[in-house]
């Protein structure tokens, strides 16, 4: 079995009957003409557990004869992943041009990249372009 | 509709948007070349840098990007074996031999030029067909819009790739996130969990999340990889008249890529591969196809840049999406506060003839660039990912982060990139996903008002014809995968 497929396609399913609860508690339309605003995400939440489920039955159904989730270098890109949550989590704290110096070595070093001066070159190189580019030119304020 | 192209033209000649039509072939030539980044990532990096500009200057950039990382793909594809777009991948199928025997400048020769022609030819037919297409659906009710919009989602069942149920599932996951937000006609909050979500999921972030940082996690896998290398460019012409044998080739290509780009969803990717199997079949040394026969490239590369304006065509003349970079640009439209479809030739009318003189006027632009630049393009390939990764995640949330000056659309975009990257990980393909965030809300609105001012009588969506026809269109689209199946059973 695809344990992978089977994960996500339970998660699809949890997702889809989330809403579904959720939208009954949604009001109805002042208009009797119209069907409200909860209709549709019902019908589609609906479909989602439906689709999710026979998915799910495909999946215990089928032999699965190759890697479930194949990744390379899964523990730099669950890294790297974790760090640009972070990276965005801090930047309104910190500003954007000091968190982009810590994220951009940290990324280029986990992205397995090893010359000093190109880590050095990238970093100042990309906060100059937005700083040029997005500060300067299109007058976008970025986090100070 | 001459004095529109007329002052469309007027409007391109001014030295700041030459320059953006400069730019955007330079950057598209460069995405197009660069294996993992497709025309749909080059645009969607590119909208945020558009945010402050003026909507003519940004869409000329924008759609000559599109046009030239189409061409891009073919001359890695050329040299390398490796397609830079999912288009070009016909292009290889002849011009990798071609190139493997020596005639590597032949090859890429017969390529730009073909894409020229394509792309030419594809543009007089967008502007002949589009206005009355516009014109004709000035017409539309609600219904119509509806119905539209059905027909827009049933595409999936060609966009879904190899398994229709996961294709399904990545427009139903769509619907559903057009769903968070504030209800379009009551204004009641739904899924709104915090204050932020009461604008719903926002449309770009999302998509750039989707395709481009996703795509970041894909090159990571990849850092480690040898770059090719890339045949010797031997040569750069092609004897006079070359193309007097081959303009039946050239012609029926350009006119596929044409249909099958207005056909919306089609995409770049099946015009080729059409249109390549087209001049096989009535090709008298078919052979000699795969082996290097120049027929080959010429129908692959005019018939995905003669997508390009075919997918232009539904776009700018009904509002929807014939592309996954179509649906990125009708987000950059959006943000301009500008909305795509009929009423566009009459309330925004330099934006389609700007786009119509950007394509006219670009494509011999495109053609010199793309020959004295071969051997520059050729080296993108070199770029190292980690560096690529890098930067691409850096403008990934610069993007976001300017389209709303808020925090909440980089979340947004971080989370559809790491779901992205999981959901592409597990084969569920992006562009239902997207189908279903550019239509689901174009769906659910026009349903709610067909239904209001009917009186919530159901039948209105069998009263008008063009409804029925476009929802009959839209089930036979959806079928289509199956119906062979059912008629082998029967």
């Amino acid at each position: 079995m695809a344990v992978a497929e089977f994960i996500v396609a339970f998660c699809l399913m949890i997702w889809g009957l989330s809403f579904f609860l959720l939208a009954m508690d949604f009001p109805p339309s002042l208009n009797p003409h119209d069907f409200g605003p909860a209709l549709l995400p019902k019908i589609i939440s609906f479909i989602q557990m439906a689709l999710g489920a026979e998915w799910m039955r495909q999946v215990i159904r089928r032999p699965n004869k190759r890697e479930s989730f194949p990744m390379k270098y899964r523990a730099n890109i669950l890294a790297i992943m974790t760090l640009i949550v972070l990276y965005a989590w801090i930047m309104p704290k910190i500003g954007y041009y000091l968190s982009t110096i810590f994220f951009l070595p940290m990324m280029l070093f986990l992205a397995m990249e090893r010359q000093g001066l190109r880590i050095v070159g990238i970093t100042i190189g990309f906060i100059l372009f937005a700083w040029g580019a997005f500060d300067l030119l299109l007058k976008i304020p970025l986090p100070k | 509709m001459i004095e529109g192209i007329y002052s469309g033209f007027v409007l391109l000649l001014t030295s700041k948007n030459l320059f953006g039509l400069f730019i955007g072939t330079l950057v598209g030539y460069f995405v197009g070349a660069m294996p993992g980044l497709t025309p749909s990532i080059g645009i969607a990096l590119m909208i945020p840098f558009t945010f402050g500009m003026d909507p003519v200057f940004s869409m000329i950039m924008l759609v000559a990007l599109y046009m030239a990382a189409e061409y891009g793909g073919g001359i890695t594809a050329i040299l390398l074996n490796a397609p830079g777009t999912p288009a070009a991948a016909a292009t290889a199928f002849d011009g990798y031999p071609l190139a493997k025997s020596g005639q590597s400048g032949k090859a890429l020769a017969i390529s730009i030029l073909s894409s020229g022609f394509g792309a030419l030819l594809s543009t007089i037919l967008l502007i002949i067909t589009a206005i009355p297409l516009a014109a004709f659906a000035l017409a539309f009710g609600p219904s119509e819009y509806f119905a539209l919009s059905v027909f827009g989602l049933s595409l999936v069942s060609s966009l879904g790739g190899k398994s229709l149920l996961k294709g399904l599932l990545g427009m139903i996951i769509g619907l559903l996130l057009v769903t968070i937000g504030l209800d379009p006609i009551n204004g009641t909050p739904r899924f709104t969990f915090t204050s932020d979500f009461f604008e719903g999921i926002p449309f770009l972030p999302a998509l750039i999340g989707l395709f481009a940082l996703s795509e970041v996690f894909y090159m990571l896998e990849d850092v480690k990889e040898k770059p090719i290398t890339p045949e010797p460019l031997k040569g750069l012409g092609l004897p006079l008249g070359f193309f007097k044998e081959k303009w039946k080739v050239l012609i029926r290509s350009s006119v596929i890529g044409y249909i099958i780009g207005v056909i919306p969803g089609a995409g770049a990717t099946i015009a080729s591969m059409v249109s390549y199997n087209e001049a096989k079949r009535w090709s008298p040394d078919k052979d000699s196809f795969g082996k290097g026969n120049p027929e080959g490239i010429i129908a692959s590369e005019a018939a995905n840049n003669s997508s390009v304006s075919g997918a232009m065509a539904p776009l700018l003349a009904l509002g929807i999406p014939g592309s996954a970079s179509t649906a990125i640009m009708i987000g950059a439209l959006t943000i301009q506060g500008i909305q795509p479809g009929p009423l566009l030739f009459t309330k925004n009318p330099e934006i389609p003839y700007s786009i119509f003189a950007s394509l006219l006027f670009g494509v011999p632009g495109m053609v010199a660039i793309g020959l004295l630049g071969a051997r520059l393009w050729m080296r993108v390939v070199n770029i190292p990912k980690s560096l690529l990764a890098t930067v691409v995640t850096g403008i990934c949330v610069l993007g976001a982060y300017s389209y709303g000056n808020s925090m909440y659309p980089v979340g947004v975009m971080i989370a559809c990139g790491i779901g992205g990257y999981i959901l592409r990980k597990v084969e569920i393909p992006m562009a239902p996903i997207v189908l279903a965030l550019v239509l689901g809300f174009m769906m659910e609105v026009n349903l709610r008002r067909a239904l209001i001012v009917s009186d919530g009588n159901i039948s209105i969506f069998l009263a008008h014809p063009i409804t029925v026809i476009i929802l009959i269109l839209a089930i036979l689209t959806l079928l289509s995968p199956i119906l062979p199946g059912i008629k082998r059973r029967a």
